[in-house]
């Protein structure tokens, strides 16, 4: 790979396009790139696939190479040339990003025909380096324009490039595109995965805390049980909440967990960083964070912590209480524990209040009164029988009505959203059936007079004495708790969509590819024109799909389908061609299908119709019929003219039939006809395109 | 083993996948039901053929095969699905069903229709 060739003839510029390499050589290039291809498809890593395709660039032993852009600018050579692997390091010699940007510069091809040593361009100090004497750099990009890698071919001469190069190149180029693609697509598809495994993991941590939590009555148990499941669910050497005093001066331990590497904590702390209005803080090493002053670096040696994360609860404005997770050596929190961390303290805080809630009301219970809370909430007292509600605190208020109005259940149930009455009166129900718990804990959602919708979360307990009932309960506002759980559960669904959503659609573009390559390749027959007919194919559908991804809606404008296939051939109004119909939008249904029938259509009308004879005429024509029901059919027709007479077609033209009369019926319930006549080809095609509930794939398959 | 002479029906919207199965089966000797690329056509053949068998795509353009797949059990006639998503995307009922995914090997897809249809209940 690295001698430079000898025979400087074989690269004289009169020789033919193809590069006059020999039947053999040719086959040679062509079944490396298929068995590349194949490669890549079944998974192989990336410097196997692209190893496999530079066989069929070192067909003669020119020294080559691939390079992938890594995400940035820069390029990084992944197989070829011996050496290439430690361009980085050299960086002032060769940058990565300038080979990228010379080629970027020169519209995607470089060529360095005598590197003198003066030439600054990053592919001739390349050259230069390998010992050679010029080099030709191809941009490797995709549909959409970007650049996803590069191929460079090196040469030891001086006299000029080697012509054969270029059309090896240009196809190597192409293969190596599809390639790159796939392997990034698998690479994606890995990310993706992982960091849902790592949301899936939080929320199964979340859960599992939520129901270690719910049935401790008491705050002190709830913080014992936190702590420690945090603290092991963390490898954390030291977990504890701290309280501080009412003057704000000292912090004091309330309930720790220890890993038994440290101490646990107790008694009173000197300090602990406290930022603004209280948001979280963590820090990696607290002796070297420059964000800690002298007195909390030295509240961190005294308590033996290297590394800490601290999460405030905050009550009007000020910071009441702290959880701080504690390790005893220097330790580089991941976002993820950190997450994880804000979430725990969020539901430890939450089910601490809840905790409080029961507590005042076991209080009020004793004096038949419930106290009225700092919060916000509302206790009441309930005759069933009269349906009478007495209370102390803003229920009213709670309800978004005037302080003082009557409340009754039959008003309060007129509050409530739609969603919320019947299992509201069911769970009272369920209350006054005296088989059944005698409490009830409800959330509900209800709609102010203002039109705001708002949660409430009512706990109440019923109380028989005699004949008679009373239920005594609270009620409290909830929503931005609510509002918060809600939140976590939408992203996460989000989420989950767009990744099934990605393996659906990618699993099955690479389903049909090998399908198509399969029956591309499935008769004995000439390689170089099966490769071909399965690169022509391959660009189709990338053509289809990048128009499509180009709109929110995943459509494409009909006209630009057809000019698009047919540009890919060189095809337009100074060489014959006439296209003409209204606006219509595709949706991908009928894009994809519609793309992959058009192109077989072109690679016909230029191996044997009207755009390979002189004096050929292609018409392309549609119209929306709109029937009586509203429902819009599109009908066009493809029409070759001026055609002498048509030849034998070789077998494999079958496919392109197979996709116009078989494959447009059944997958978007399309009528079609195909003549091959004197004069040309003749092609309709009508398609129903505005019943997206209807059942247009019922169509059968007839072979 | 074979699947000589069994009637599978085929519910696959994608035509080049549709025509992959249809013509792998009929080499095994099946009876090939369909294809067809729609649930309500699905649901008809299923009411219209005595079947041993069936290959059925999960998404249809947006419509789950749930509703055939229910139909299928009901009348204990055992399928595959054909899928581009990992179970874990699945309904927890249909979560342990016996699934595909694509890109399938054919001849993995053939074993576990011939093994659905001699009467195991999870082919692996």
């Amino acid at each position: 790979m690295s001698s430079p060739p000898d025979e400087v003839g074989r690269w004289s510029p009169g020789a033919p396009p193809d590069g006059g390499a020999s039947p053999s050589a040719r086959e040679r290039r062509l079944g490396a790139e298929v068995a590349a291809l194949r490669a890549a498809m079944g998974g192989a890593p990336l410097a196997a696939s692209l190893g496999l395709l530079l066989d069929a660039a070192g067909a003669d032993d020119r020294p080559s190479a691939f390079y992938v852009a890594d995400g940035g600018a820069g390029l990084h050579h992944v197989v070829g040339m011996s050496g290439d692997a430690a361009l980085a390091d050299e960086g002032v010699a060769v940058l990565p990003e300038a080979l990228a940007r010379d080629l970027t510069a020169a519209g995607g091809t470089v060529l360095v025909e005598r590197a003198v040593d003066d030439d600054p361009r990053a592919w001739a100090l390349l050259a230069r380096r390998h010992g050679y004497r010029g080099c030709r750099a191809w941009a490797i990009g995709t549909a959409e324009g970007g650049m996803v890698g590069a191929f460079a071919e090196f040469f030891a001469d001086g006299q000029g490039p080697p012509a054969r190069g270029a059309a090896v190149g240009d196809d190597l180029i192409r293969v190596a595109a599809v390639i790159i693609a796939r392997h990034q697509e698998d690479r994606d598809h890995a990310r993706a995965e992982a960091s849902l495994g790592e949301a899936r993991a939080l929320q199964a941590f979340l859960l599992t805390l939520s129901d270690a939590l719910r049935p401790l009555a008491d705050g002190a148990a709830i913080e014992r049980a936190a702590v420690r499941l945090l603290g092991e669910r963390l490898a954390a050497d030291r977990v504890f909440y701290a309280g501080i005093d009412p003057e704000g001066a000292h912090w004091w331990v309330r309930d720790g967990y220890s890993s038994g590497a440290a101490a646990p904590a107790s008694g009173r702390l000197n300090r602990l960083p406290v930022r603004g209005a209280g948001t979280m803080f963590s820090v990696v090493d607290s002796e070297t964070d420059p964000n800690l002053d002298v007195g909390e670096r030295a509240a961190f040696a005294a308590r033996g912590a290297r590394a800490a994360i601290g999460v405030p609860l905050v009550e009007h404005g000020r910071p009441v209480a702290m959880l701080v997770i504690d390790q005893a050596t220097p330790r580089r929190w991941t976002e993820a524990e950190l997450a994880l961390t804000r979430e725990a303290a969020e539901r430890g805080w939450a089910a601490m209040e809840r905790a409080r809630s029961d507590e005042r009301i076991r209080k009020s219970e004793e004096r038949l009164q419930l106290a009225t809370d700092a919060t916000g909430a509302a206790s009441f007292i309930w005759d069933p029988d009269a349906d009478v509600i007495e209370s102390s605190g803003p229920l009213a208020a709670l309800f978004g009505l005037p302080e003082g109005a009557d409340i009754t259940l039959a008003s309060a149930l007129d509050r409530f959203h739609p969603a919320s009455v019947e299992p509201y009166k069911q769970a009272v129900a369920d209350l006054l059936d005296p088989a059944k718990p005698d409490r009830l804990h409800q959330q509900v959602r209800i709609v102010r007079p203002d039109g705001e919708e708002r949660w409430l979360e009512n706990t109440a307990r019923i109380h028989r004495e005699g004949g008679t009932a009373r239920v005594a309960g609270m009620v409290v506002d909830v929503t931005a708790r609510k509002r918060a759980e809600m939140r976590l559960l939408d992203s996460e669904e989000h989420q989950r969509t767009l990744v099934a959503e990605l393996q659906h659609r990618v699993r099955n573009i690479t389903t049909v590819m090998r399908l198509t390559f399969a029956r591309t390749f499935e008769r004995a027959g000439d390689m170089d024109e099966m490769a071909s007919h399965f690169r022509g194919r391959l660009d189709a559908m990338a053509r289809t799909q990048a128009m499509l991804s180009r709109t929110a809606t995943r459509s494409a404008d009909l006209e630009d389908l057809v000019r698009d296939e047919l540009l890919s051939v060189g095809a337009t109004e100074e060489t014959g061609v006439t296209l003409s119909g209204p606006e219509v939008v595709l949706d991908h249904k009928v894009a994809e299908p519609l793309g992959m029938a058009l192109h077989e259509l072109t690679t016909n009308a230029l191996k044997y119709g009207a755009l390979r004879v002189p004096g050929g005429k292609l018409a392309v024509r549609w119209h929306l019929h709109i029937g009586e029901g509203g429902g819009r059919t599109l009908r066009l027709t493809w029409e070759e003219q001026g055609v002498p007479a048509v030849p034998v077609r070789p077998s494999r033209e079958g496919f392109g039939r197979e996709l116009i009369e078989e494959a447009l019926p059944y997958r978007i319930g399309a009528e079609t006809t195909l003549e091959f006549r004197g004069g040309g080809v003749r092609c309709s095609i009508s398609v129903p395109l505005a019943d997206p509930s209807g059942d247009a794939a019922a169509g059968g398959l007839t072979r | 083993m074979t699947l000589k002479g069994k009637r599978i029906l085929v519910v696959e919207d994608e035509y080049m996948i549709a025509a992959d199965l249809k013509r792998e089966l009929i080499r095994y000797g099946a009876e090939v039901v369909g294809p067809t690329g729609g649930l309500a056509r699905g649901l008809e053949l299923a009411e219209d053929h005595d079947l041993d068998g069936a290959l059925l795509d999960l998404n249809l353009e947006g419509d789950w095969t749930y509703p055939l797949a229910d139909r299928l059990d009901a009348a204990a006639v055992p399928y595959l699905f054909l899928t581009g998503y990992d179970s874990w995307a699945l309904p927890s009922a249909y979560a342990t069903k016996p699934t595909v995914a694509k890109p399938y090997a054919l001849s993995a897809v053939m074993g576990m229709m011939e093994r659905l249809c001699a009467g195991e209940t999870r082919p692996r």
